[in-house]
């Protein structure tokens, strides 16, 4: 009697899973992405070569997942553009994206079955998120493959971890554009800090700070804010007190900086806002629209920054409709690049990829120009914005990369 | 079929001894093995906090955090991951007996709020104390510790140390179930005041608790940081916590074996359903839903059911000659005694200065209207209610403000109104409970399996079973407290409160709820004891049952004593009779309602 | 000044959420005597079905507020149907982590149907702040504050004084005797978890403007509406209400003037120093402890 009940009412709970599912189908139109995410129809142009087969560690659960989607989108377009033309070497490329959960142990998880379930991978993808690189680093020493990160925090490749390569640029250079173009070029020496209480956040403030110095600012109010904050009121409130000039923000979720810029426009600050990258996110742009305009954002991809920038985004705007082109997509839509490149000049095993990343010189990307410094750094500059609606517009392309000297 | 029982530790040792070199090679399952091992060994904190002792905790991840960073930052400073170890588990056991000190005043809820505050705490602290825990970027480089000269950077010996600990711990918990103190612990989850007044001192069994509980998730914490070399302070957050009370209560917290079990079904689960890509944690969460609602108890509570009805639990051969119980006491000399006792509920005077003596192995009776105070005067004496005024006295000891598991040490026991069994104790397991008092045995000796505590078992067992016998009960003894019909609780009661040996017995309306012949043995049941020397003190308003027991009568009307001595005496007193047909009518109406 | 009470009316605002969450848990604590982890992702299903209504579906943003709210109720009674009714007759361990079940299962499924990417749901009033003196007043704040008082007095003016309220009072002060009166306490239980799903998805609705309705969204909210049902004592409405508006209140106060990292910490330290001085919350339980 009481176990039909139960199946009775477990019924309902699906049913109740099928009335949401339908209503959101229904509603939300072509959010295409969820279903070509875990496409690898690659194997059907593969002239009978098997498969270079890269790994990924993507957040596609939890609270990085909106960001973990656009990845994999950027990932893919590489892939399936390279496979397009012949695969590298007459071998097709295949993506294995595992989810991070956007956790430290769903990270180590994701990055250690990749590594023992698929023996052939040619590198790895890591994570965007900079304390998760730090989780997976005692794994990453004893798999020895190559990882292509996209966390910004500097010690992560200088930490003398052999594998680890970055594509996207550090945080020193981050600080350094922002402080520089907001004090030299916009000569506003005022300036407040805002950043989330994470590794990021708390990096970026440290380094911001350093550069403000060096150029001769000051830092008149440094708030932090735990991720995922809800309400910035008494944030907007100090930045009232101290009148900044300007506003420096370093935000590891989208939607916070959302949010605090939301709240500040509400109270009507007028000091200029300079965002680190996640202010160029299409999470940010979609959600704020035209309340952006006038903000300053460094990025390390705008659209029209370079000619890969504008390639890249016209090819992921025609195949994923409804995803604007932003760091997340770009960064691992070079890495696949670049990882090509290396895999058909210089080889396909592990220290033949390190070697060959280590190499690489003056390789276009929608990011930039990659040149590997001995640390595994592959960028070494940032591009100023300002937002012209929700527009980002180019205003300055900073590049600190020295031939002579790598790294900063 | 007695082989059957060796099965499950067969299979503990075989999986000890085989799964480090099956998966140690294998970065990913040593990973997930690692994972599951060291969160099933924090769980086992959580066994004896929540499952055994039935206070939830939601901040168990922060003792884990505690123990890992403490074990961490040691560990790097010195080089050294046992004494790193070794100062994560003080520092939890430190904290978890100070979060133990809450349950004085909380319960329930309000308990798991405040371990709620703590977790919170502790991640902020984690985060924002970077000069020692080096905030969100977390504490790398973390060491694992050295045996006889074989580092274990090598996870096959890594594994073999860790399946170890978590298996001589498990065990510990699990056997701590069926001793002394792992009976006490559940006592308080099954009816806290019962366990108050068999003479467990509920708070510091409490605070024990959590102390040990702490320590062992403490241990967890830093063996986690050894195996992962890696922490940050997301690994320990609220939500771990919540996770960690999912894997006990999925697997069933009352046991050592579903806790592990439930933790590795929920480290694994969702890693293979990876293959769903999108909707894997749907799934996950589906299927969780499905076994909370399908094995309410846990998966381990039905393996057990399946497990009792294979291998039936045999009683053990009694023998047949008689026993008595109950300390002797000399005859007609005053044994406890209330002077000028009130007690007030705000403007309610329940008891108004009440003297009162019960001599040495008399049958006294205490009787009066409903609402007269009779119930009361026994919650006074076993120190359920505060006194208002007055003193009572046990021979030369002074009772006055006692708390009540200190009242029974003097060697006072009761049996309750309302029925006040561990439901979800075997009948069994409630009567040991009335030996608390006489035990020897100490917590941590229970968890290690100690010789005192097998004997004291085995001493235990045989007493309960004779005073089963004594009410009648023997062949009930390995059922559910909860499955006996509402006589044989009141018996169950009666044995519960023999067992402990008192000198004075109190019994709170032992024949209310009883049919005709059920009274009827009671009343010989009574009888048998008055015949071997007992004490009782009886609350009753069955007269025909007082009278057939009673040596002495005292009677009550709205808190006054109105008469008292000899039961025929009494009856023929006026003042009596007025209370005794003034109260005919309200009895009638009670019994319709009751 | 100008700044401090600045700061009260934001932290009145953000308080008002946490109350309505707040009062969603107390009622159903009350009734069943569960304690609802998932009550924050209602409040997310609520911010979605209006996303659908008002943002997809193109309804005016009053009637999708209403069908919204239509939709709340029917999820109401699938989600007691689903995770408590199978397991009413447990001890209160196997329904909490049935509700935790539910939760991870509705913020993924969220997730799966509705895309991560965090979207933003229009205000019900266009104007967003008004001016008062110095003090910027957000429009959707005061539209919490309304809606609370609105729902709270409905509560007491009417709820309370009807026959459907006193049934509810009942149920939860004596399930027994309340069956033995004649109130039918199954239906009493599913329409307390359908109106509390209403008042989460009311306030999933309203904060939606505010923090964006993504699938996490109700994680955060959750936590501290129970902080301040417990601050009220569990199972008192008032309570609740005050509870939440004390944390908002003290929460932004003491970001703005201890620390703001450790924001989240001011309203449980209070909190464990108030149980201990007052174990039973500000107001008391209503229900008498069933010993």
């Amino acid at each position: 009697m009481t176990s039909r009940k139960r199946l009775l009412s477990f019924i309902g709970v699906l049913a109740a899973g099928l009335l949401v599912t339908a209503c959101g189908t229904s509603g939300s139109g072509g959010n295409g992405t969820s279903s070509s995410a875990s496409s690898n129809g690659t194997s059907s142009s593969s002239g009978g070569n098997t498969p270079y087969e890269i790994g990924a560690t993507f957040a596609l659960s939890g609270a990085g997942a909106a960001s973990g989607q656009l990845e994999v989108d950027g990932a893919q377009l590489a892939v399936n553009e390279i496979n397009a033309k012949g695969g590298v070497n007459g071998h097709p490329l295949k993506l294995i994206v595992e989810d991070d959960q956007t956790t430290n142990p769903g990270t180590v998880n994701a990055f250690s079955k990749l590594v023992s379930q698929y023996p052939n991978l040619v590198a790895i993808i890591g994570p965007i998120r900079s304390t998760e690189v730090q989780a997976i680093t005692p794994n990453i020493e004893q798999a020895g493959i190559p990882v292509l990160i996209g966390g910004t925090d500097p010690q992560l490749t200088h930490e003398n971890d052999p594998w680890v390569f970055r594509f996207r640029p550090n945080d020193t250079y981050s600080a350094r554009t922002m402080a520089y173009y907001l004090i030299k070029k916009l000569n506003l020496s005022k300036i407040a800090i805002v950043h989330s209480t994470d590794a990021f956040g708390n990096g970026g403030d440290t380094y911001l700070k350093q550069w403000i110095a060096h150029y001769g600012g000051t830092v008149v109010s440094d708030q932090g804010y735990t991720n995922h904050a809800t309400d910035y009121t008494s944030i907007v409130t100090a930045l009232k007190n101290a009148n900044p000039q300007a506003v420096a923000t370093y935000c590891t979720y989208g939607a916070d900086a959302g949010i605090f810029l939301k709240q500040y426009n509400q109270f009507g600050l007028k000091a200029t806002i300079m965002g680190s990258s996640s202010i160029t996110s299409s999470d940010v742009r979609n959600l704020l629209g035209s309340q952006l305009n006038g903000d300053y954002g460094t990025t390390d991809y705008a659209y029209g920054q370079n000619s890969e920038s504008v390639t890249f985004g016209k090819a992921l705007e025609a195949a994923y409709p409804n995803v604007k082109p932003d760091i997340y997509s770009s960064h691992t839509w070079d890495a696949v690049r670049v990882l090509a490149h290396v895999l058909a000049a210089d080889g396909t095993s592990h220290t033949a990829v390190q070697q060959g990343l280590l190499n690489v010189r003056n390789f276009p990307g929608a990011e930039g120009m990659y040149n590997f410094d001995k640390n595994g750094d592959g960028l070494h500059g940032y591009t100023v914005v300002k937002f012209a609606g929700s527009t980002p517009k180019i205003i300055k392309v900073f590049n600190f990369y020295n031939q002579s000297s790598s790294g900063s | 079929m007695r082989f059957l029982r060796y099965v499950p530790w067969a299979f503990v040792v075989i999986g000890v001894v085989f799964i480090p070199p099956l998966v140690g090679h294998n970065m990913y399952y040593a990973g997930l093995t690692l994972e599951a091992a060291t969160w099933g060994l924090a769980n086992l904190g959580l066994t004896i906090i929540l499952g055994y002792t039935g206070q939830i905790s939601l901040g168990q991840a922060a003792f884990f955090g505690i123990g890992a960073y403490g074990a961490a930052i040691v560990a790097v400073h010195t080089h050294s991951m046992w004494l790193g170890l070794f100062a994560g588990i003080v520092l939890t056991t430190f904290f978890g007996f100070f979060i133990g000190l809450s349950t004085l005043k909380m319960g329930g809820h309000y308990l798991a709020m405040v371990t709620i505050g703590f977790q919170t705490l502790i991640s902020l602290l984690l985060n924002n104390w970077v000069s020692v825990t080096s905030g969100p970027d977390g504490i790398v480089g973390i060491p694992r510790p050295q045996i006889f000269g074989i580092s274990m950077m090598q996870n096959v010996p890594f594994l073999y140390f860790v399946l170890t600990i978590l298996v001589l711990v498990g065990a510990g918990v699990h056997v701590l179930r069926r001793f002394t103190w792992g009976r006490a612990l559940r006592s308080i989850r099954g009816n806290e005041l019962a366990a108050h007044v068999m003479g467990i001192d509920v708070f510091k069994t409490k605070v024990m608790a959590f102390t040990v509980g702490a320590g062992i998730t403490g241990l967890a914490g830093g063996l986690f940081a050894s195996a992962a070399m890696y922490i940050s302070p997301g690994l320990f957050d609220f939500n771990q916590s919540v996770s960690f009370l999912a894997m006990t209560v999925v697997g069933g917290a009352g046991s050592a074996v579903g806790t592990v079990l439930g933790t590795v079904v929920l480290t694994l689960l969702p890693e293979v359903l990876r293959f769903l890509q999108h909707i894997y944690l749907v799934v996950y969460a589906i299927i969780v839903l499905a076994i909370v609602l399908g094995m309410p108890g846990g998966i381990w509570s039905v393996v057990e059911k399946w497990w009792s009805r294979l291998i039936p639990t045999t009683r053990p051969e009694l023998n047949a000659h008689p026993v008595r119980f109950g300390e002797p006491t000399d005859v007609g000399e005053p044994l406890l005694t209330l002077k000028g006792v009130s007690k007030f509920f705000g403007g309610l005077k329940a008891v108004d200065d009440l003297d009162m003596t019960v001599v040495g192995q008399e049958a006294h009776a205490l009787v009066g209207p409903n609402g007269s105070g009779k119930t009361t005067v026994l919650n006074v004496v076993t120190g359920v209610y505060p006194i208002s005024s007055g003193s009572i006295t046990l021979e030369n000891h002074n009772l006055t403000d006692l708390p009540s598991h200190r009242i029974t040490s003097y060697g006072i026991t009761r049996t309750f109104q309302n029925i006040r069994l561990c439901n979800e104790m075997t009948v069994l397991d409630n009567v040991m409970l009335g030996l608390h008092r006489h035990r020897k045995s100490w917590f941590l000796g229970n968890m290690v399996s100690s010789p005192a505590s097998r004997r004291e078992q085995q001493m235990f067992e045989q007493k309960a079973w004779q005073a089963l016998t004594y009410v009648g009960l023997a062949e009930r003894g390995y059922e559910l407290a909860a499955n006996l019909a509402h006589g044989q609780q009141r018996l169950v009661e009666l044995a519960r409160a023999l067992v402990a040996e008192p000198k004075v017995l109190l019994l709170d309306e032992p024949a209310a709820g009883l049919n005709d012949s059920e009274t009827a043995s009671l009343v010989v049941l009574l009888q048998r004891l008055k015949s071997q020397g007992s004490t009782i003190l009886l609350v009753e308003h069955d007269m025909s049952l007082v009278t057939k027991v009673a040596d002495n009568l005292t009677v009550l009307n709205f808190g006054h004593r109105i008469s008292q001595g000899p039961v025929q005496q009494v009856l023929s007193d006026p003042a009596v009779l007025e209370a005794f047909l003034g109260r005919e009518e309200g009895e009638e109406v009670a019994e319709a309602g009751s | 000044m100008a700044n401090f009470l600045q700061l009260m009316v934001s932290g009145l605002g953000i308080g008002a959420v946490y109350a309505l969450v707040a009062l969603g848990f107390v009622l159903i604590y009350r009734a069943a005597n569960v304690v609802n982890f998932a009550q924050g992702q209602i409040a997310m299903v609520g911010a979605y079905l209006m996303i659908v209504a008002a943002v997809d579906l193109h309804l005016n943003i009053w009637l999708a507020f209403i069908v919204a709210l239509g939709g709340m109720a029917i999820f109401g009674v699938l989600f007691e149907l689903g995770v408590y009714y199978p397991l009413r007759n447990q001890s209160f361990l196997p329904v909490i982590i049935s509700t935790i079940a539910a939760s991870i299962l509705l913020q993924n499924l969220a997730q799966y149907v509705f895309g991560a990417n965090p979207r933003s749901l229009p205000a019900l009033f266009a104007t967003q702040t008004v001016k008062l003196g110095g003090i910027v007043l957000s429009v959707q704040y005061l539209t919490i504050l309304a809606v609370t008082a609105i729902f709270v007095a409905f509560q007491y003016l009417v709820l309370d004084r009807s026959m459907l309220g006193k049934k509810m009072e009942a149920t939860a002060q004596d399930k027994d005797t309340a069956r033995l009166l004649g109130v039918p306490v199954a239906f009493m239980i599913a329409f307390t978890f359908v109106y509390s799903s209403i008042l989460g998805g009311a306030a999933g609705i309203l904060v939606g403007p505010i923090f964006f309705v993504m699938p996490g969204m109700g994680t955060t909210i959750a936590l501290k509406a129970f902080a301040a049902s417990i601050i009220g004592g569990f199972g008192n409405t008032v309570g609740a209400i005050v509870g939440g508006l004390a944390i908002g209140v003290i929460e932004t106060l003491g970001a703005a003037y201890i620390s703001e990292p450790y924001k989240d910490a001011y309203a449980f330290v209070l909190l464990i120093l108030f149980l201990f001085l007052r174990p039973k919350g500000i107001f008391g339980e209503k229900i008498a402890e069933k010993a």
